[in-house]
């Protein structure tokens, strides 16, 4: 009985670990599809780190703009990822799912930007933090936050 | 002069790799990491286990278990019983070499099994359904010296050495539990420890065999309990699976073997057989 249970408990891991490999490619695949799509869309709406803006006339109104995505990497990416911290090495699989999170996260800021009709997006900066940190067990997810200035030019 | 955001190039941030083959690749090492762990562990704690002093096992048994002592179960008959295979223990032990401190106590145990064992300390039990059916004491005797051999040899404490080190560093390097470990051990994987127990078995086997031939001057119905065994499982040749399967040698060899190592040594085969004590023959399997 409890070797049944040992080899159920494998093959639990197993059924997931495949069933994860499959979901989170595609979702990964869709995911960077429609990233590429929209940063296309938006290629416009320049984004900047530079502090002070040129000398404008007449001066544009400037708001705060931001936007956040969560992401959470799926159970096959953890699990390989959780073996290269034994060993150590670049874990890959942690890779996209940082880039994903940044880049939707400045697709979002540019969006919010564009709906107030600005053109540029001035001293743009990143805030990431992991939402999972501390808890045992639990799949990976970060939050990354993109705010800058929103340039809207005036008359 | 119209200003476009640069196009992010791919492939920098996120690298190309192949993670089918790197979880093959990493799964492996870690199973490999893990098993050269585990086995380094065992091997250090059965090494240990069977060079502690004996007065530290001595210790070590009174603590974890107060054989008898407290049982309110053990009757009169049970205390004779205990009497009389102390008696013959204490005739076997004295023609082997036992380390300085270690004492055999022997226990009775009234359960219908065929079987004997020996544990920390140098306590020997031994079942009601084994004492049952052997009809002579050479053939409990051959059984209580290999036992006694087995403590004589510190098999014991190098199994538990061996199996507590293995839980501490598994637990703490992997967080796998006591029962995780213990199905590790026992389990159809631990090929290689079950050579280390053949080959423990073997050894309690031939030393068993040379105390009981020293002790009645002959071998004669030493190899009886492994045929009572054979009996017991129905057929003259049961079936017990190959050998590297099983933590003891198999039964058929085990008789071979005896037979073989009383000819090296010409110990006679022949002789006359002691009966049991009388308050061991009263003993009935169906009880």
């Amino acid at each position: 009985m409890e070797a049944f249970i040992e080899l159920w408990q494998i093959l639990l891991v197993v059924v997931l670990l495949i069933l994860a490999f499959f979901t989170g490619r595609i979702a990964e695949l869709r995911h960077y599809k429609s990233i590429k799509r929209r940063e296309h869309a938006l290629g416009d709406l320049v984004v900047v780190v530079a502090k002070t803006l040129p000398p404008m006339s007449p001066a544009p109104a400037t708001k705060l703009v931001r936007g956040s995505a969560v992401i959470s990497v799926d159970y096959f990416k953890r699990f390989l990822a959780r073996l290269r911290m034994i060993f150590g090495g670049r874990i890959h699989t942690y890779e996209s799912l940082l880039d994903r999170a940044r880049r939707e996260a400045i697709l979002r800021m540019q969006e919010q930007a564009q709906e107030l009709g600005a053109t540029m997006i001035f001293s743009m900066r990143f805030e990431t933090s992991s939402i999972s940190k501390g808890r045992k067990n639990a799949v990976g997810t970060v939050e990354v936050l993109a705010y800058g200035t929103a340039i809207i030019p005036q008359g | 002069m119209k200003i476009r955001n640069v196009k992010v190039p791919e492939g920098i941030n996120v690298s190309r790799h192949r993670p089918v083959a790197d979880l093959f690749v990493l799964t492996a090492g870690a199973i490999g990491l893990f098993a050269t762990l585990g086995l380094l562990a065992l091997l250090i704690g059965s090494y240990g286990g069977r060079y502690l002093p004996m007065s530290w096992e001595n210790a070590l048994a009174a603590a974890v278990f107060e054989v008898g002592e407290t049982d309110e179960e053990v009757t009169t008959n049970n205390r004779e019983i205990e009497t009389a295979l102390q008696a013959i223990a204490d005739r076997l032990s004295a023609n082997m070499d036992l380390p300085e401190d270690l004492r055999i106590t022997v226990h009775y145990l009234d359960e219908d099994e065929i079987n004997a064992f020996a544990t920390l300390g140098g306590h020997v039990f031994v079942y009601r359904g084994l004492i049952a059916r052997v009809a002579d004491e050479n053939a409990l005797a051959m059984i209580m010296a290999h036992e006694i051999a087995h403590a004589a040899n510190r098999d014991v404490a190098a199994n538990v050495g061996g199996v507590l080190l293995l839980q501490l560093v598994l637990g703490t390097v992997v967080g796998a539990s006591p029962e995780t470990v213990d199905g590790l051990i026992w389990g159809p994987n631990a090929l290689l420890l079950r050579q280390f127990s053949r080959d423990a078995e073997t050894r309690a086997d031939r030393d068993g065999l040379t105390a009981v031939a020293t002790t009645y001057g002959h071998v004669a119905g030493a190899d009886r309990f492994f045929r009572i065994l054979l009996n017991e499982l129905g057929e003259s040749v049961p079936d017990e699976g190959p050998e590297f399967l099983n933590t003891h040698p198999l039964t058929v060899k085990r008789i071979a073997d005896l037979g073989a190592l009383a000819r090296k040594r010409g110990w006679t085969l022949d002789g006359p057989a002691t009966p049991l004590p009388r308050v061991l023959t009263a003993l009935d399997p169906a009880d």
